[in-house]
């Protein structure tokens, strides 16, 4: 049986890593900035495809470099209070939204029709460990949850931030946080489970 | 009586202790411990969609990419709209293809690559007049290709097909898995790169001026004066040079640069035919003047004697390279088949818009649809073609056929999406407003996007002046979506309609 991810107890020190890896970012040294990439960018792209899961791969890179570039102007008001994760979360959404502006909805729309996403090979396939269509099948399961639980669900699943983290970087009460996961959760289980079910052809 | 902490164990929220007699639990308890491994197995979908919508792009080459955008920003005014165009480009058009051409400035070139293990060579074919690759050989680097006078010097190397044209002079300055990386001395190169996520990046360096390529069809060429040309036939080109910063170049353009000057034009048909040719296999000069046996020539630089061969024949590139059989080079693909496809095939149409063949995907639609009007499926390409092909109208006439012709789901999501291509393309708030009227007077289960839609409405209705409307329209949404992120927008929108900043 496979527990669920945790934070474990070496946040503190993660985080530490982090505000120190800020602080030289904010003094201009240029390598902070890959340690803080090559730590977050999965936690970024997270953020991202939570605001707009039809983002294709080659685009999505693109947008996690705008938002470390612009994490570097933002250094300076870098204030060292909670964990640095929540901070980003804030952060990478902002950059974000000013990066994708209306496109967001469109690119969610465009995600029904998998048109932008080039059809994954076998080998493609194999290395994901899940069929193709069942992929696509996430992206529109997504693309159908309210923006908020979808945001909340990628962050607490794929990075496994804890609710208080995301409570505090959503500013909702942590109830909140928690039903609107819950309510997620059934969502994609049924959408899974009615996926079992032989599906009369479109 | 464990089973009541199922949620909170799934939510992460109980201690190590209560967490282990869980677990324990749910060992003997069949309804826990499936709804635990469902629980883990939707967690790995997630993992995974995340994970496979990541460039899979070696870190190394991700990291120097960071760093000299990061540089080039440290030493240069930002050009945000560069960066936003560019955005736009690429999210309008969803491209399989990006092409960068960079500057080699004094803030790029302070950064060096890091390199661990040297990833597999890449094996490098000649290809005959009659568009047979040979076998491939891993090539040297370091050595220039020189086309001969009226004859076109054509290669395979992994995924690019290159075609040089007579009296061009190429550099090979890498060629392996990561990365085949061209230098382009005099004349003109014109490129086939299959789009692929895995295959190496593929760059022409021009003087001052690098093109990257991930998948598309080009041809750069220079002259002595220093002056790049730039011609694509497919995918959409970036050109940063010291006067050409964040130019994009679509398919179907040209951009020619030439010290601080530059002039954007269209692709002409002829420009097109020297492009295929090259690649094709006509030749480029009059026939009648190359001589019976071609000669390629291999100049090697610096010191070593040039070699000579017949285009056709493998030429022994590495004779030398010890430790790099040849069979670990990567096979030269065959020649790819252009011929189009007779019968409708929408899957095949859309590999190939995909690919980037908007032109012809859209007559072939045009076609289609021309005979069988109301092919809900055909209409949905056609978007796309359009929306490619960066017609906006066009796109937004496809949608609003589909929203006759479709299924009412269809036909749903195709006022959507209308009503989004006239507000953000075409500038055309009356039409998105009815559009949005529309939509909204749907029952609210079959609208997916209701929220954005209500949102979209309002800022219409802005833009056309009905701001009392739109007003009343935003505080229903402020209310009812409190504590969310489209309250937020409605809130601010609300102040700007009433003239108080937003909270």
């Amino acid at each position: 049986m496979q527990a669920p991810a945790d934070n474990g107890p070496d946040s503190e020190a993660a985080d530490e890593a982090d505000a120190e890896a800020m602080r030289r970012l904010a003094a201009g040294d240029p390598d902070a900035l890959g340690e803080l990439y090559v730590r977050h960018r999965r936690l970024v792209a997270t953020v991202v495809l939570g605001m707009a899961p039809g983002f294709a791969r080659g685009e999505l890179e693109d947008v996690i470099q705008d938002v470390f570039l612009a994490l570097r102007d933002t250094a300076r008001r870098y204030r060292e209070q909670g964990r640095f994760r929540g901070w980003l979360v804030v952060i990478a959404g902002r950059i974000a939204h000013r990066r994708l502006r209306g496109d967001t909805v469109h690119r969610r729309a465009l995600c029904r029709y998998g048109e932008e996403l080039p059809k994954p090979g076998p080998a493609a396939a194999a290395e994901a460990g899940a069929a193709p269509d069942l992929r696509l099948d996430v992206c529109r399961l997504l693309d159908e949850l309210p923006p908020i639980q979808r945001r909340l669900l990628l962050l607490f699943e794929v990075e496994g931030l804890s609710g208080e983290e995301l409570a505090e970087a959503f500013d909702l009460p942590p109830n909140t946080v928690w039903s609107h996961l819950r309510r997620a959760r059934t969502a994609m289980r049924r959408a899974l489970a009615a996926d079992d079910e032989p599906e009369v052809p479109r | 009586m464990n089973c009541g902490k199922l949620e909170v164990y799934l939510e992460r929220r109980l201690s190590e202790l209560e967490r282990h007699q869980f677990r324990r639990h749910a060992d003997g308890c069949p309804e826990c411990r499936e709804a635990v491994e469902r629980h883990a197995a939707q967690a790995a979908l997630l993992r995974s969609f995340v994970e496979d919508r990541l460039d899979s792009t070696p870190e190394p080459e991700r990291l120097r990419a960071l760093r000299e955008r990061s540089a080039r920003r440290r030493t240069r005014a930002p050009r945000r709209w560069v960066w936003g165009a560019a955005a736009a480009a690429l999210l309008a058009a969803g491209l399989a293809a990006v092409l960068v051409v960079r500057t080699q400035g004094t803030a790029s070139r302070s950064v060096a690559p890091q390199r661990e293990a040297p990833p597999p060579a890449l094996g490098l074919a000649w290809i005959s007049p009659s568009g047979e690759a040979g076998p491939s050989r891993a090539p040297e680097v370091g050595r220039t290709i020189a086309a001969p006078t009226a004859v076109p010097v054509r290669l395979q190397a992994g995924p690019a097909r290159i075609g040089l044209e007579p009296e061009g002079r190429l550099g090979l300055e890498r060629a392996d898995a990561e990365r085949l990386s061209l230098r382009l001395d005099h004349g003109a190169v014109v490129l086939d790169v299959t789009p692929s996520g895995a295959g190496p990046r593929v760059e022409v360096r021009a003087g001052e001026h690098r093109v990257s390529v991930v998948g598309t069809r080009f041809r750069v060429s220079r002259s002595d004066d220093g002056g790049v040309r730039v011609e694509v036939d497919r995918g959409t080109v970036r050109v940063d040079g010291p006067f050409a910063e964040g130019r994009l170049v679509r398919a179907g353009r040209s951009l020619a640069v030439a010290g601080a000057r530059s002039s954007e034009a269209p692709l002409t048909p002829s420009d097109r035919a020297r492009i295929l040719a090259l690649l094709e296999g006509d030749t480029v000069a009059p026939a009648a003047a190359a001589p019976a046996v071609p000669q390629a020539t291999i100049v090697v630089t610096p010191d070593a004697p040039p070699l000579a061969a017949a285009p056709g024949e493998v030429v022994a590139l590495a004779p030398e390279v010890a430790g790099e059989p040849p069979a670990a080079a990567v096979p030269a693909g065959p020649v790819r088949d252009r011929t189009p496809a007779a019968p409708f095939d929408p899957e095949a149409l859309r590999e190939r818009l995909l690919a980037g063949e908007t032109g012809p995907v859209t007559e072939t639609l045009a076609a289609h649809l021309a005979r069988q009007p109301r092919d809900a499926e055909a209409w949905w390409l056609m978007a796309a073609a359009r929306r490619r092909g960066r017609d906006p109208s066009g796109e937004r006439a496809a949608y609003e056929r589909l929203i006759d012709v479709g299924s009412p789901a269809d036909a749903n999501r195709a006022r959507f999406l209308a009503a989004v291509v006239s507000q953000d393309r075409l500038g055309d708030a009356a039409a998105a407003a009815d559009h949005l009227t529309t939509y909204l007077a749907l029952p609210a289960a079959q609208q997916t996007h209701g929220v954005e839609a209500r949102l979209r409405l309002a800022r219409a209705w802005i833009t056309l002046g009905r701001t009392a409307q739109a007003a009343s329209l935003l505080r229903a949404l402020v209310e009812e979506e409190r504590g969310q992120e489209p309250a937020e927008e409605a809130a601010r929108l609300l102040g700007e309609i009433e003239g108080t900043p937003a909270p």
